[in-house]
């Protein structure tokens, strides 16, 4: 895939040799869906406006295009959360199991989609709902989601996401001055063992 | 992701927008008995960071909580367990100010978190003036109970540290009237 972006990029020089900007929404969707498993390890920083120090979780998580999202906070407590097209389900370690399906809220799932949008750089929906700006440098990329349209408007101030050959950084600021911020580290792309899949259910 | 829930989450908050009261400084210790919270008179100040996790009904909820005093100025922050603000409740010794930006079923209002933690973390002798008649809230090991004129337990809260002068931090709260428990656990 990089080599491709390399080609890309390069065609994309040859063809408008002033361009400083070479990777584009449609290289990234590319590069976004390359993988069918992603595995990474994160860690997230929420700083909420007016307390001192930032909410301070690490994990790991893996997102299967099959499967979902499988999310495991283990610090500062133990918290596993599920998450396909249909069902949501969040698990603090000691209690049961919390579920919200699409029927149920169906205007989470919409919203999901969207979300789901940003995570595989769905360039239409993108570009419906966000002023979308690209910049690069030593092929590491920086893509800024400014959202357009309510209600993503009234939260969002901007959602940037930063990475070379895989997501590696998330920022996301809102309306109330709270920020975000998830890296991503230690990805690999093998396909999921047998356990792995169990994960899921 | 988890930012898919962090996401969804915000988006119930703009459903239901965030609304302000400034509701009296006042506390229910039980349906029928209401006190006016003590001013909080310390000489430290104190940050906790805790997962409150709420049973009533045998239904449980967590949130995460953080809760300051500065000054004798106390900030208490609900936050969901993947980060999204629910309350903010100020008290400055004469006046609450809470804030609720996200309403959760089985949760107690924020002002009852509120005198929840603060029969935890401030002495006895600050509560002990503002208590009706024969009312008693009394330090002993690991555990502090408030007992009513008829020898009745109301709420009993306990501690992983003996009484000394740092302030304790609780691990549980249980309202032997309204019938709920809180575990605390410190994420610090």
């Amino acid at each position: 895939m990089k080599k491709k972006l390399v080609i890309l990029a390069s065609t994309l020089l040859l063809t408008f040799s002033t361009l400083s900007n070479a990777i584009t929404l449609n290289d990234l969707q590319q590069l976004f869906s390359k993988n069918q498993v992603i595995r990474a390890d994160f860690t997230q920083d929420r700083y909420i406006n007016g307390l001192t120090s930032p909410i301070h979780s690490t994990g790991k998580m893996i997102i299967s295009k099959e499967l979902g999202l499988w999310w495991q906070q283990k610090t500062p407590f133990a918290m596993t959360l599920k998450m396909n097209q249909q069902r949501m389900e969040q698990h603090i370690e000691g209690q049961a199991a919390e579920v919200i399906t699409a029927e149920k809220q169906p205007q989470l799932f919409q919203f999901n989609h969207l979300l789901t949008a940003i995570f595989t750089a769905d360039k239409k929906i993108l570009e419906t709902n966000f002023a979308i700006t690209i910049a690069e440098q030593n092929k590491q990329w920086t893509v800024t989601l400014q959202p357009k349209l309510a209600p993503l408007n009234k939260i969002f101030k901007s959602i940037v996401l930063n990475g070379k050959s895989y997501l590696e950084t998330v920022t996301i600021n809102d309306m109330q001055n709270d920020k975000t911020e998830l890296t991503f580290t230690n990805h690999k792309t093998a396909k999921l063992s047998q356990d792995e899949q169990l994960l899921f259910r | 992701m988890k930012k898919y829930l962090n996401l969804t989450f915000l988006l119930l908050s703009l459903l239901i927008s965030a609304c302000s009261s400034q509701p009296k400084s006042e506390a229910w210790l039980t349906k029928e008995i209401k006190v006016n919270l003590p001013k909080i008179d310390l000489n430290q100040d104190y940050h906790d960071q805790q997962l409150l996790t709420f049973k009533y009904n045998n239904q449980e909820n967590s949130v995460i909580t953080v809760v300051e005093i500065k000054n004798n100025q106390l900030k208490v922050m609900g936050l969901s367990t993947i980060g999204i603000r629910l309350f903010e409740i100020q008290y400055n010794g004469s006046e609450v100010k809470a804030k609720q930006y996200i309403f959760i079923k089985q949760f107690p209002p924020p002002e009852q978190v509120l005198s929840d933690i603060m029969l935890s973390i401030l002495p006895t002798t600050s509560w002990q003036n503002v208590l009706p008649p024969n009312w008693q809230l009394m330090d002993k090991g690991l555990f502090r109970t408030l007992i009513n004129d008829q020898k009745q337990t109301i709420i009993n809260i306990t501690y992983n540290k003996k009484v000394s002068t740092e302030i304790r931090k609780p691990i549980k709260i249980d309202h032997a009237i309204f019938g709920y428990q809180i575990t605390i656990k410190s994420m610090e």
